[in-house]
């Protein structure tokens, strides 16, 4: 008897000592534990205002529980604006699965890697939150929803990242790249800008209307306002200097090597006899090489591209079924494709040395490549590169 | 006499538990003195470690004892206890960095809050009772434990060459040779496995070509070393020094993660698991040298004064251990460097020299 009372002991002690050490007896309540899916972060004052939104339990897709699940905070650091979430909602922020972070374009002056810098050093938060910049609030960005999701962040997320087979258009980065990009050579950073459009303003917009402007603010109707991420924003040193459009952007990510599968429009092709043609080309492969040389003491970036590419669509007499086939690429087309996307490439160009933003990684290129000639070249090798543009669309002839 | 380990068995030694013990801060130390060039420092280290590991290898190649048992043997006990004292520091000071950063890497990615101090420590229990085995036991535990450290790395490696942009890596020696070779010196802690192999001489049955085998077994363990490094500088780049914790980070930004989820916690688990046995061996060694030292019956004394000493040391230092890092990676380096390599690499000339010398008098 007194044997089985020792070994009931020793049971109940390992017990208690496998709760302790596993911290089992520092387990939060999940009910007071806030899991943020993402992070609003705005100027006030001289204060970062942080706005979480929140995954609670009692959470719904309606609009007014949505709205609910924001929560503000107020600090010096973005680290006390989250302590403040948290001492004011009486919720321990979870961060672990915040998956964006979308900063006000009201920090677009300052230094935007303070704020960055404490998603990238803490270990509790993940780097690799998206991260974007809204044009405008971004609390009044967070607190909108759209047709696609209630919850803005999930709607977001839904169109920065997309599947391959889908449009690659928009140069989503994540904090860890943000971060990487700033502390280079290049000091140059960027990621996509939000811009908020009212399905009413699109819909007039096409009714040939100018109704829709002002809205924005109307946050939290059901399904009112749809997002657009196909433009970026250019950071150097963590300052805003500019912005790529849409067909910067396009030609950004085709720089980046990340086209394959996606699609290029072609308008106004005009052939002889003809009308103007519009097409839709389904980019199979791309293939860049993009190199900087040194010739004659001038920096040169080289840019070829060969781009492999189907008619999906054209505005022109035809049925589906004739573009399940390759069919011929027509050489207006292909010259129109060619002098799109080259266009596109030299405006691209032409925004890094207007901004000073490296986003192209000139600079970087020159630090790998050409380490002997970097103190030379450093400080003038944006403003003063040459470059060189070969575009190739091939299709089936 | 029946030898303890076999061949195959301080192989597996070499590839299983050697590298993993690099796996955690010393990337980021590196990154810190070299920077784009800290795969040069690893290939200095691996160097240096080779060497130490090829003279004793191919100069104790006829022996029936091991490095501190030929010592006693040729020069006497008191130069046999002096070189059993050094070392003996020398694992104890080996111990410091790998707990802390182990216990730092458990409590920081492990849980959602600060744990307490003392939830680390059974860790200690473990440890005591693996300093207690024969080597013998650590042949068996190498055989057992490669295929989970094998799978370890191939599940961590193959989820981080994604996102690795080996272009980070360029322009090589843009660091120099100051940059290279204090990172070499500064994660001497981490290297300097020649040092185990000195355990092994005489102890282990030789099969055909058996040098060769232990040298590629070291060849494997840096390459595991090199590509983990080189994977930790392509994917973290300009911001590697302050990635105190790659290990949990490396994997995390390939797009399978993101659609599962964090299914690379079955590498990260595997590698901490293999990593508690790694974290053991300086233990090992050192009670095994001091138990000889004080020529104590048995080393169960021994082992609980050692292990109670460092569990209270990582209690109280825990606040301070950024002043102990600073002398272990700043100052202990050199006396590392000295007794990892340096020392066994004059002592095995020497005790091949006492060898001829007793053969010609014999």
């Amino acid at each position: 008897m007194k044997s089985k009372l020792v070994k009931l002991l020793i049971f109940v002690v390992a017990g208690v000592l496998i709760l302790f050490f596993s911290n089992d007896f520092g387990l939060i309540d999940v009910e007071k534990t806030a899991i943020i899916t993402a992070v609003a972060i705005d100027l006030d004052g001289e204060n970062y205002k942080v706005t979480a939104q929140i995954a609670v339990p009692e959470a719904t897709d309606t609009k007014t529980e949505n709205q609910r699940a924001q929560i503000s905070g107020v600090g010096g650091t973005v680290g006390a604006a989250i302590k403040n979430v948290g001492d004011t909602s009486g919720w321990y922020p979870q961060l672990a699965f915040c998956n964006l972070i979308i900063l006000g374009e009201s920090l677009s002056d300052t230094d935007v890697i303070f704020i960055l810098d404490y998603f990238s050093k803490t270990l509790r938060v993940q780097d690799s939150a998206l991260t974007v910049m809204a044009e405008g609030s971004a609390y009044e960005l967070l607190k909108l929803s759209t047709p696609l999701d209630n919850v803005s962040s999930f709607a977001l997320q839904k169109i920065l990242l997309k599947n391959s087979g889908l449009n690659r258009d928009i140069a989503h980065c994540d904090v860890k790249t943000f971060c990487v990009d700033y502390y280079s050579v290049s000091e140059s950073s960027f990621m996509p800008l939000i811009k908020v459009k009212s399905q009413k303003e699109e819909n007039s917009k096409s009714d040939g209307s100018s109704e829709g402007q002002g809205q924005q603010t109307q946050s939290g109707v059901k399904g009112e306002y749809i997002f657009n991420a196909n433009s970026t924003v250019l950071f150097y040193k963590g300052k805003k200097v500019g912005y790529l459009d849409e067909k910067q952007t396009l030609a950004f990510k085709v720089l980046k090597n990340d086209f394959s599968s996606s699609t290029f429009e072609v308008q106004n092709v005009s052939s002889l006899f003809e009308r103007t043609h519009n097409y839709l080309l389904t980019v199979i492969k791309c293939k860049v090489k993009s190199y900087l040389k040194i010739e004659k003491q001038i920096p040169l970036f080289c840019v070829d591209v060969d781009m492999y590419v189907k008619i999906s669509d054209e505005n022109t007499s035809g049925t589906d079924l004739d573009y399940i086939k390759n069919l011929p690429l027509p050489a207006a087309v292909k010259e129109k494709a060619e002098l799109d996307m080259c266009e596109n490439i030299e405006s691209l160009i032409n925004a890094e040395k207007v901004t000073g933003c490296d986003f192209l990684g000139i600079k970087k290129e020159l630090f790998r490549r050409h380490y002997d000639q970097y103190s030379a070249f450093k400080d003038s090798v944006i403003s003063s590169f040459e470059y060189q543009i070969n575009v190739n669309v091939h299709g089936k002839s | 006499m029946i030898k303890a380990l076999k061949t195959r068995q301080i192989c597996l030694f070499v590839i299983v538990f050697l590298p993993i013990m690099k796996f955690f801060m010393m990337p980021s130390v590196l990154a810190e003195c070299a920077d784009r060039d800290l795969w040069i420092s690893v290939t200095v280290n691996f160097l240096i470690d080779v060497s130490t590991v090829s003279f004793a290898l191919f100069l104790l190649k006829d022996e029936n004892a091991d490095f501190f048992g030929l010592i006693e043997k040729r020069f006497g006990k008191t130069v046999g206890k002096i070189f059993m004292a050094a070392y003996a520091l020398y694992f104890l000071l080996k111990t410091l960095m790998p707990v802390n950063e182990q216990k730092d890497y458990v409590e920081y990615t492990l849980y959602i809050t600060d744990p307490h101090l003392l939830t680390f420590m059974p860790v200690f229990a473990v440890i005591f009772y693996l300093s207690l085995q024969k080597l013998r036991v650590w042949g068996r535990l190498s055989d057992g434990i490669f295929i989970i450290a094998l799978f370890g790395y191939s599940l961590l490696f193959a989820l981080s060459v994604p996102n690795t942009n080996p272009e980070e890596l360029l322009p090589i020696g843009a660091s120099g040779i100051d940059g290279v070779l204090k990172g070499s010196i500064k994660t001497q802690n981490w290297f300097g496995d020649g040092v185990y192999f000195l355990f092994f001489t005489g102890e282990y049955v030789k099969s055909k070509k058996s040098e060769l085998k232990i040298l590629i077994a070291y060849l494997i363990s840096f390459l595991i070393t090199l590509i983990f490094v080189a994977i930790f500088y392509g994917t973290f780049s300009s911001i590697a020094f302050r990635q105190k914790f790659a290990l949990t980070e490396i994997c995390k930004y390939t797009t399978v993660i993101d659609n599962i989820g964090r299914f690379d916690y079955f590498a990260l688990f595997e590698l901490l698991f293999t990593a508690i046995f790694s974290m053991a061996i300086p233990f090992y060694f050192a009670i095994n040298l001091l138990t000889r030292l004080f020529s104590a019956n048995k080393p169960t004394l021994v082992a609980i004064i050692v292990c109670s000493a460092a569990a209270a040391f990582h209690i109280f230092f825990d606040q301070y251990f950024v002043t102990v890092q600073n002398l272990i990676l700043n100052v202990a380096s050199w006396y590392f460097l000295a007794l990892g390599s340096v020392l066994p690499i004059i002592t095995c000339f020497l005790l091949k020299g006492a060898k001829k010398n007793e053969e010609q008098i014999g």
